[in-house]
């Protein structure tokens, strides 16, 4: 177990979502893995804790791709325990004259809540909606789960292949606010809307990352949450690693990559332990995998790993997610739609896009703004309360925009948390009666300092920008998991296609290592990959 | 997902965990199935104050030295690692101080300072116990409690120097008057007595024996957080082939027909098997909870149906308040400064008198005059540098109230922030006398009342955190059997020893399990006697 030399097939350094998902695949496949985490819990950037019996998931919370995701099936995720929870009514907007825009799972049901605003947006909005879920579902989601191609090939790939192909090569290098006016979107609070959606995990308004659009607006409005809370999804690939005859070794702090002739054959921890293996798997940040792991390695390939990381640019703003645990009833909200309530994110204190840029702004400029969504997930999942305690328990959660530079010390901390929730309390008088049980707050800093590849906050391990997505991430040598060192492969949120829980690196990682060492991938292709090699995008 | 296990244990308290490692390890097909998220819900280290700031929210200090669970499971190999503090305790008054050292010389030294005789009577129970440690907690804390050893207990009067006839209609007071003469030796050593909860110090007999095993307690810190001994019992479970289902509430346990049982999980678990079978299972929920889940089953073991039917948790649980601090230097400090390098301070009360008032006063329930009076506090960065990487160091204080409050409204009164504001108040107001510039240095604070408590361990009804009160009627061949009189069951909750972090209560169960399937015999890894292991492995460990 330890102690001493040990050897095994594949060594994967990280054991957040990525890492347990290379594992559990490359463990079923019959090769001997370890998963080397340096804490004592698993999880990563998954992370629930369970506080007074309210479980608060302090950053990962809603899935975007949930069930559409390989592992999902080919891990057999959903019976370890996996079980999403997609609520019908997802986003409501509220705004100062007491009117509220709400959005559905169903676009026809948003359609006729934008009729009250413009009927003219709406139409545009069933356009750009039907747009964006076919190029998801034919081209995004499964180019998610293979390696990138060059921008070039890329682009004229789509170019010669059908319309719904030359459409996402149109619009691939627009920024979303130019996508919203392609679309002729005109009714300030539905553009503000729109673009909260589509920027809330981080995407930036004024930045060419219009392939990425599709993506985020279509299933921000079809968010799941992971029943248990979000860390149960974390626990259960680690079983998955388990019941395979895979190790998650905790307590494991990797202090460098061993190599030997410009090949990696292992990796040394922090007591000195020496962890010998065919292969590396990190999923770890640019920054750690091309400076810290490589210890005192120069020149060559060295030296150009080392630029990657020092080129790369942490997003330009984070999160500020604050949890209260109460005895209480839910939040309602007087004089809004009745269903609002029934909402999954309630947004407040945007009226436009300019309202949304502005907070964006602020960020850049390292100051806070009171503006963002609260969320009541304990109507979604009775699991995630002590309801064993008489009373009526709930959790609200608190989630904005924040700047990773900011006074972040505990009373800062903690007066910012209470100017958010009293803005929800303007909102729903109710929830000030509350009796509260626990109150967490986590700052941009809390998350680094809870999973350190997010440096400054940096909930994607590093921006996404043009430069640094797709065939770019981190770099083009790797951003198809192999690397320049012989049998040293990425598979984290800094590579292709990133971070936000897809499971995507992990997977292609996995997929690219059983290619190299010779071991048949016996979880075949998804359709949709199929298919779309048949229509010529990838 | 398998279907089928040689053994389930319900509940991963960290006496569940235990058990279900030495089963998996013995080669039974083991598993575990959890209400929570995570394990071991009073073992765990959080960041309450934001992350990088860790909090060991409930078990601070370790009493695994006493135990044969460290060396029997390896744990560390599993990631666990223990400091070893040369003064591990120590009591703290306003201007004085006593602490406790691992060196016994060194304590009689201590206490001294208070009375020469005192002093000599210690270093002579001492050196009369120490050899029989093993021997003593093996049989009267790693055994299933049964009635023909009761003797042994009462035989444990000759190290005080008291025949058995007599030490049995003894209590803790009555001892500790004739033992010392030093009223500061009195009241530090009745905190001692208090704090593995083998029974009420104020009853005959229990208290009596809780003053001898007194003698018997070795503690540590884990290195890291408390959280590192369940994740190295999860990770030796799993080493050893046994399988851990979280978010897995289990709603009822039913008889197979032809023997073995099946056990059925909640429609609420997100699992789409809902459904286990196993031939033995081992009940690691509190005897309310358990019943609930055994059903009528329950009725087939005529002396667990009776006992858990009217089972009291309500006798007194742990309020604990959390204080983030810029800085901690003890007011006593000019008396002995080693008590700067103790983990595990206890407060004790003022006076002898006061003492007895004061137990007197709980028993009463009347909670707003004893603030504070009693309390255990963990100020572990003290000797574990890791936990005040921050910059901070958080100090925890713990003291046990009555659960019913019946003077105040009922238990429903601990949900009342603004009631019980006013307690958590008094103990910044004591230790503002204890701490120098403790005000100043406060950055900030937080508790968990006892329903808190049961909020985060759904076993621990209104917050009891031992499987129920531990006196009594419920005191040792009083608690549950963990053989129930149903072939195959078994409860590693609510029955003798508390369930605590020597792990007691998941090793006697183990046992059980085991030699009734008939694999004990062979596991030739199963040899370690209490304490030894620690003893052992004495030399190589860290030492503040």
């Amino acid at each position: 177990m330890s102690g001493g030399k040990e050897m095994f097939d594949v060594i994967v350094i990280g054991a957040g979502p990525n890492g347990l998902t290379a594992a559990g695949y490359l463990a079923k496949s019959g090769l001997k893995v370890a998963v080397l985490e340096q804490y004592v819990e698993t999880g990563g950037g998954l992370v629930t804790q369970e506080i007074c019996g309210f479980k608060l998931n302090h950053h990962a919370t809603y899935m975007l791709l949930g069930e559409l995701m390989p592992p999902y099936h080919d891990l057999d995720l959903k019976s370890w325990g996996v079980k999403f929870i997609k609520p019908e009514k997802q986003m409501a907007f509220l705004f100062k004259d007491k009117k509220s825009l709400l959005f559905f799972s169903d676009p026809k049901k948003t359609k006729s809540e934008i009729e009250k605003f413009s009927q003219k947006d709406a139409e545009r909005f069933e356009k750009m909606y039907n747009e964006f879920s076919e190029m998801f579902y034919e081209f995004l989601l499964p180019a998610t789960y293979v390696p990138p191609l060059e921008p070039v090939e890329q682009t004229e790939k789509l170019q010669n292949s059908d319309e719904l192909g030359k459409k996402i090569a149109e619009i691939s290098e627009m920024t979303p606010i130019e996508i919203l006016d392609h679309y002729g979107i005109s009714d300030k609070k539905l553009r503000g809307s729109l673009l909260y959606i589509i920027c809330m995990f981080g995407l930036e308004p004024d930045e060419a990352v219009g392939f990425l659009v599709p993506i985020y607006f279509t299933r921000v409005i079809n968010s799941a949450l992971v029943k248990g809370g979000t860390h149960h999804l974390a626990s259960s690939l680690r079983r998955v690693v388990e019941s395979s005859g895979g190790h998650v070794i905790t307590s494991a702090k990797v202090k460098k990559l061993l190599l030997k002739d410009g090949s990696a054959y292992g990796v040394e921890l922090e007591n000195g332990q020496v962890i010998t293996a065919r292969a590396i798997i990190s999923t770890l940040n640019p920054e750690q995998n091309f400076i810290e792991l490589m210890g005192d390695q120069k020149d060559g390939i060295f030296d150009e790993l080392r630029d990657v990381a020092e080129r790369w640019e942490w997003e330009e703003f984070s999160l500020f997610i604050a949890h209260r645990g109460i005895v209480g009833k839910a939040p309602s909200y007087p004089g809004y739609n009745e269903h609002v309530r029934e909402c999954l994110n309630v947004v407040m204190g945007y009226e436009s896009d300019d309202d949304v840029m502005e907070h964006i702004n602020a960020c850049r400029q390292g100051k806070l703004e009171v503006k963002g969504h609260g969320s009541t997930l304990s109507l979604f999942d009775p699991l995630l309360v002590p309801n064993h305690v008489p009373g009526e328990h709930h959790i609200l959660r608190w989630e904005c925009w924040a700047p990773y530079n900011a006074d972040w010390s505990y009373q800062a901390k903690k007066e910012f948390a209470k100017k958010c929730f009293d803005l929800w309390c303007e909102y729903s008088p109710d929830i000030a009666e509350s009796n509260v049980i626990v109150e967490i707050a986590w700052s941009p800093k809390d998350i680094e300092q809870h999973t350190l590849t997010m440096k400054k906050g940096s909930i994607k391990h590093g921006r996404y920008s043009s430069l640094q997505m797709g065939y770019n991430r981190p770099s083009p040598e790797c951003s198809s998991s192999v690397t320049p060192i012989k049998n040293f492969y990425l598979g984290g949120a800094s590579m292709h296609p990133g971070g936000m829980v897809i499971l995507g690196p992990g997977y292609i990682a996995a997929k690219k290592l059983c290619e190299d060492l010779g071991i048949e991938w016996k979880f075949g292709e998804p359709e949709m990959i199929k298919r779309a090699r048949e229509k010529g995008y990838l | 997902m398998e279907k089928k296990y040689d053994v389930i244990v319900v509940g991963a308290g960290i006496n569940g965990i235990a058990c279900a490692a030495y089963l998996a390890k013995s080669g039974l097909k083991t598993l575990v199935l959890e209400k929570r998220n995570e394990c071991a819900p009073f073992a765990l280290t959080e960041d309450i104050f934001g992350a990088g700031i860790p909090v060991d929210t409930h078990a601070g200090v370790c009493f695994l030295p006493m135990s044969p669970v460290w060396g029997d499971l390896e744990l560390d190999k599993f990631g666990f690692d223990l400091i070893v503090a040369s003064a591990p305790a120590g009591t703290v008054w306003e201007k004085e101080n006593l602490v406790w050292y691992i060196n016994p010389q060194k304590t009689a030294e201590a206490i001294s300072k208070f009375s020469q005789k005192d002093s000599k009577t210690f270093l002579e129970i001492v050196s009369k116990i120490m050899p029989d440690i093993p021997e003593i907690l093996q049989e009267a804390v790693f055994s299933p409690a049964e009635e023909e050893k009761e003797d042994y207990l009462w035989s444990l009067g000759k190290y005080l120097g008291f025949p058995p006839e007599e030490f049995k209609t003894m209590n803790c007071f009555e001892i500790l008057d004739l033992l010392y003469e030093s009223e500061r030796v009195k009241t530090a050593s009745f905190g001692a007595c208090d704090i593995a909860v083998f029974g009420d110090p104020a009853e005959k007999g229990e208290g009596a024996v809780m003053t001898a095993l007194a003698f018997t307690i070795v503690i540590g810190v884990p290195a890291g957080g408390m959280h590192t001994l369940p994740h190295s019992l999860v990770r030796c479970f799993k080493y050893y082939g046994g399988t851990l289902l979280l978010n897995a509430p289990v709603e009822r346990v039913e008889r197979k027909e032809g023997g073995g049982f099946r056990v059925f999980l909640s429609e609420d678990a997100p699992y789409p098997q809902k459904e286990f079978e196993s031939k033995c299972v081992v009940m690691h929920t509190s005897p309310p909870i358990s019943l609930k889940i055994l059903g009528d089953l329950a009725k087939q073991d005529d002396d667990f149906y009776k006992k858990a039917k009217d089972w009291d948790m309500t006798g007194h649980c742990a309020f604990t308040s959390y204080f983030l601090l810029k800085d901690l230097r003890w007011e006593s400090e000019s008396w002995n400064p080693d008590i700067a390098k103790v983990p595990f301070p206890l407060r004790a009360y003022d006076s002898w008198e006061h003492a007895k008032i004061s137990v007197q006063k709980m028993k009463n329930e009347e909670v707003l005059d004893v603030i504070g009076d009693i309390a255990e506090m963990y100020n572990l960065s003290a000797v574990d540098p890791s936990r005040a990487k921050s910059g901070y160091r958080v100090l925890v204080f713990e003291m046990e109230y009555p659960i019913n409050l019946r003077r105040y409204g009922g238990k429903q009164k601990w949900d009342d922030r603004s009631f019980v504001d006013i307690i958590h108040n008094g103990h910044i107001e004591l230790l503002s006398r204890l701490i120098k510039n403790f005000k100043e240095n406060l950055v900030a604070s937080m508790y968990f009342t006892p329903i808190d408590n049961w909020r985060r361990n759904p076993s621990a009804i209104y917050g009891h955190e031992l499987g129920g009160d531990v006196s009594g009627p419920q005191w040792y061949t009083g608690r549950i059997y963990p053989r129930s009189k149903i072939q195959g069951l078994y409860f590693s909750n609510g029955i003798w020893p508390a369930s605590l972090t020597h792990l007691g209560s998941g090793y006697v169960a183990a046992t059980c399990v085991a030699e009734d399937l008939g694999v004990k015999q062979k596991q030739e890894w199963w040899r370690w006697k209490p304490y030894e292991y620690f003893l052992k492995k004495l030399p190589e460990l860290k030492k503040i």
